[in-house]
């Protein structure tokens, strides 16, 4: 599958897990199958930590908190990275906008 | 901080080559024999099993992990590192992450495939439970991610598997090896697997759950009452209610293979010590009809022996003191992995019933139409010769 190019998400957007998304965590991060076609995508730690924020809808600026409370940073500093892997994860279908 | 990372791609490919290579898994010396017996009790209440206090060396760690891989007892030695309780070089972790994230990407990929087969079977008008890998990760483990499978195990009524086996084959999935005569296998087969070549997956419609006699006495329609609802990949999929998941554990750690394997046992140890399905009566009262006692029996003492658990519940209790009648046992010993199949064959008669259901089975099992024969010609004339000489030699000293 191509995934659609990532656009960032709108500051206002809650977003949350796509229904029925199979993962698993592991040592360093998570995995997950893309609803498409069931291919595995491995995360990094802390984008395994944006998934387990997107149990329950959320905005960008709320996980990016959330990320940033638990490695002692600035929300203002990851809220980029955050706001791109939330695209990402979109482009492949794994969250969606609630 | 490590910046968040976007989703990338599985470090290795997914597919046939995961699962378990012909010929069981690689070997390894007894110490670490030892050390993947603790690792398969880690987190079990009452095992009195130690890890290692300090990392394994190099040349000790590899075989670990390739067998552990192979075994999958991946996801328990993942969680022994994560937990502290066996230390690992950073190097050692490294292996061990890629590895364990391997086995995660094959366990997603199968639970998404489900979701596509169920589909499939429920348009066909296919009624199924799920087994083993999926289910007994996602209902007994305190974390899925403790339990790898490599493949998807459905419970199919034996009348509805011509049309399971159908269905399938419009996804793309063919049969591994032909039915030895029409109408084999729902009347008689343990299971039919199928392979997927271009998604590397297979999947396992079962009829019961082992060979021969033992799977042969199993009310198998019984299986479907009660069933547990699990979601799995945003879908509700029917699995066996919590008894019958040990029970069917028990028959697979018994009877399935010879030692036991070490992640066999620890799903049965896992069940048999949650809570909701090891109650001792309702597990008894379950396999008594079907002369299931020995098989529960054995399971669970083999489990409570390998992982060396302290802890006594009324089933343990129970296996320990049971002893088997001369049927039952002789049945039992029919029945395990690595018996001659003309013995599973021989011990099967007695209880199929009729006369014709008898012929059948015997002209099935001694002269398979020629696709089968042909599948592995050599084989089937060899099982027969190594049968008859067994019948020959058995009938010589029961004679001397």
């Amino acid at each position: 599958m191509t995934a659609v190019p990532a656009r960032r998400p709108a500051p206002a957007t809650r977003w949350v897990r796509g229904p029925g998304v199979p993962w698993r965590r592991t040592v360093d991060g998570c995995v997950l199958a893309r609803p498409a076609d069931g291919e595995p995508l491995a995360l990094s730690a802390a984008a395994a930590e944006i998934w387990a924020a997107l149990a329950e809808p959320a905005t960008v600026d709320e996980v990016a908190c959330r990320l940033a409370a638990s490695c002692g940073l600035a929300a203002a500093d990851v809220r980029g990275d955050v706001a791109r892997a939330v695209a990402d994860l979109h482009a492949h279908g794994l969250v969606e906008p609630r | 901080m490590t910046a968040p990372t976007a989703p990338s791609a599985p470090t290795a490919p997914v597919g046939p080559g995961a699962r378990d290579a012909g010929g069981g898994p690689p070997a390894c010396g007894p110490a670490d024999g030892e050390v993947l017996d603790a690792v398969a009790a880690h987190g079990l209440p009452g095992s009195t099993r130690a890890l290692p206090a300090r990392p394994l060396p190099d040349d000790r760690w590899r075989p670990v992990l390739r067998r552990a891989r192979a075994t999958r007892l991946v996801g328990l030695l993942a969680a022994a590192a994560v937990d502290g309780a066996l230390p690992v070089t950073d190097a050692q972790l490294d292996q061990l992450a890629a590895t364990h994230t391997d086995a995660m990407a094959l366990a997603v990929r199968l639970e998404h495939e489900l979701g596509v087969v169920l589909d499939a079977l429920a348009a066909a008008g296919v009624e199924v439970r799920l087994l083993k890998g999926s289910a007994v990760a996602r209902t007994a483990y305190p974390d899925p991610s403790q339990r790898p499978f490599s493949d998807l195990d459905l419970l199919v009524r034996g009348e509805q598997l011509p049309a399971a086996v159908a269905c399938l084959g419009e996804l793309g999935f063919r049969r591994e090896q032909p039915e030895l005569r029409p109408g084999f296998d729902r009347r008689f087969g343990k299971s039919v697997t199928l392979t997927h070549d271009a998604r590397g997956t297979a999947v396992d419609l079962h009829r019961t759950f082992v060979m021969g006699p033992l799977g042969l006495t199993i009310d198998t329609e019984a299986l479907f009452a009660h069933p547990d609802r699990l979601e799995i990949a945003g879908r509700e999929v029917a699995a066996l209610s919590p008894t019958d998941r040990l029970v069917h554990a028990c028959y697979n750690a018994a009877v399935g293979e010879v030692p036991a394997r070490a992640l066999a046992l620890r799903d049965v140890a896992q069940l048999a010590l949650a809570d909701d399905g090891a109650d001792r009566d309702a597990v008894v009262d379950r396999v008594a009809p079907w002369q299931g006692q020995a098989v529960v029996a054995r399971a669970v003492t083999l489990a409570w022996q390998r992982f060396a658990l302290a802890d006594r519940t009324p089933l343990s209790q129970w296996a320990a003191r049971y002893e088997p009648g001369r049927v039952e046992q002789r049945r039992l010993t029919a029945s395990l992995a690595g018996r001659r199949y003309a013995a599973k064959a021989l011990a099967s008669l007695p209880v199929i019933p009729g006369v014709r259901g008898k012929a059948a089975f015997a002209a099935a099992v001694g002269l398979p139409q020629r696709a089968a024969r042909n599948r592995s010609a050599l084989a089937w004339w060899a099982r027969g010769l190594r049968g008859a000489r067994a019948t020959v030699a058995r009938a010589g000293e029961a004679r001397g």
